[in-house]
């Protein structure tokens, strides 16, 4: 043996170490699966956030159209101007009318005084509903029927809902259904209102 | 670390990490059923609204004999002979007529045969959601017989709202 030379060193081989490969392979596996537990997570806690903003949504339209049918219940001398346009009058005889706006997709409730809009409301809240549509249809009192009952007063007002209920993540979902009111003012023969 | 040793602790991982998977959607489980609750309630909103309408459309056909204008709906009126009419009208005979001797025979709450009309008022909302409103109306077939049975049914997808009201107008 050669003095001079280096003395060979013995090739370290630590057994208690991982390869690069084995590490790789696991950081992957790792990767992967939290990304699929956070793609899960995220997608229910979206969902729940909009399940909770629909429930908010509906919740609004509950309050909305019991309004509307609390107030046209014990309405008076109604008229349809067209069929999204209805003007009446409220319990104690002042003007009122409930109208759908295209321009705004609100659905509107007016009171007046002396014939200028006193009050103006959105009837669904419009961060939480946009109005799609709105028909309204009422029965046509008629002098020629047979019965007084029948020739004074509205017996029957229609109304039908195209809503779209909507979510703080940006997700819509519609609502279409109808809605029926008896006037339980209609009984009496003569208007109450002049 | 032997390759024995280092299999075992990789698969020890990945099992530890699969049953945590497991565990958190097992526990956002309640989430998604919320979700499909409010679904439900959307639709059901939805039947029962329509099936509340149908009823008052039909009580209002069945005393006025009108339509509305801007409302179109489908009406259809067959002989209804069954049992169920017979009872329905029969009793409100019996109820109404007592006392009256107008009423003749119907006091005793006995109807002939094929005595009962039925009255069927359709009513397509929006076909595109396949949803819409059906009622049955009966009554003894006089033209201005009060008493009327109404039995509405509103229908959203696979949700069905059924509303019974026995009419008594006067």
């Amino acid at each position: 043996m050669d003095p001079l030379s280096p003395t060979p060193q013995p090739m370290i081989k630590n057994k208690k170490s991982f390869t690069l490969l084995e590490i790789a392979i696991v950081i992957f596996l790792f990767s992967f699966i939290v990304t699929v537990v956070s793609t899960i997570y995220i997608n229910l806690t979206n969902a729940s956030i909009i399940a909770n903003d629909y429930y908010q949504a509906l919740e609004n339209v509950r309050l909305g159209s019991e309004k509307i049918w609390r107030t046209l219940k014990y309405g008076w001398n109604f008229n349809l101007v067209n069929n999204q346009q209805l003007d009446f009058q409220k319990k104690d005889c002042t003007s009122a009318s409930l109208k759908f706006n295209s321009s705004t997709k609100t659905l509107e409730y007016i009171e007046y005084s002396e014939g200028n809009p006193l009050n103006y409301q959105a009837v669904f809240d419009p961060n939480l509903v946009k109005v799609n549509d709105i028909i309204i249809a009422t029965d046509t009192p008629r002098s020629t029927q047979r019965y007084d009952y029948f020739q004074y007063s509205t017996k029957l007002i229609v109304i039908y809902y195209d809503l779209e209920i909507k979510s703080k993540r940006g997700v819509t979902s519609s609502l279409i259904f109808e809605q029926a009111v008896a006037p339980l003012n209609s009984v009496y023969q003569t208007p109450r209102c002049q | 670390m032997s390759i024995k040793q280092k299999a075992q602790a990789l698969v020890l991982t990945i099992f530890i990490i699969l049953v945590s998977l497991g565990v958190v959607i097992v526990l956002l489980m309640p989430i998604n059923q919320q979700v499909i609750k409010v679904r439900k309630i959307l639709d059901s909103f939805q039947a029962l609204s329509n099936a509340e309408t149908g009823l008052e459309v039909s009580n209002f056909y069945a005393i006025k004999g009108d339509t509305l204008s801007g409302y179109s709906f489908q009406t259809s009126t067959v002989p209804y002979p069954g049992s169920d009419c017979e009872n329905f009208v029969n009793n409100m005979d019996r109820i109404m007529c007592r006392g009256n001797p107008n009423c003749g025979s119907r006091a005793e709450g006995i109807i002939p045969p094929n005595d009962c009309d039925i009255t069927r008022i359709n009513k397509d909302i929006d076909n595109s959601i396949n949803s819409t409103i059906y009622e049955a109306v009966f009554k003894r077939n006089y033209d201005y017989y009060p008493y009327t049975k109404i039995i509405s049914t509103g229908r959203l997808k696979n949700i069905e709202r059924a509303l019974d009201f026995d009419s008594w107008p006067f």
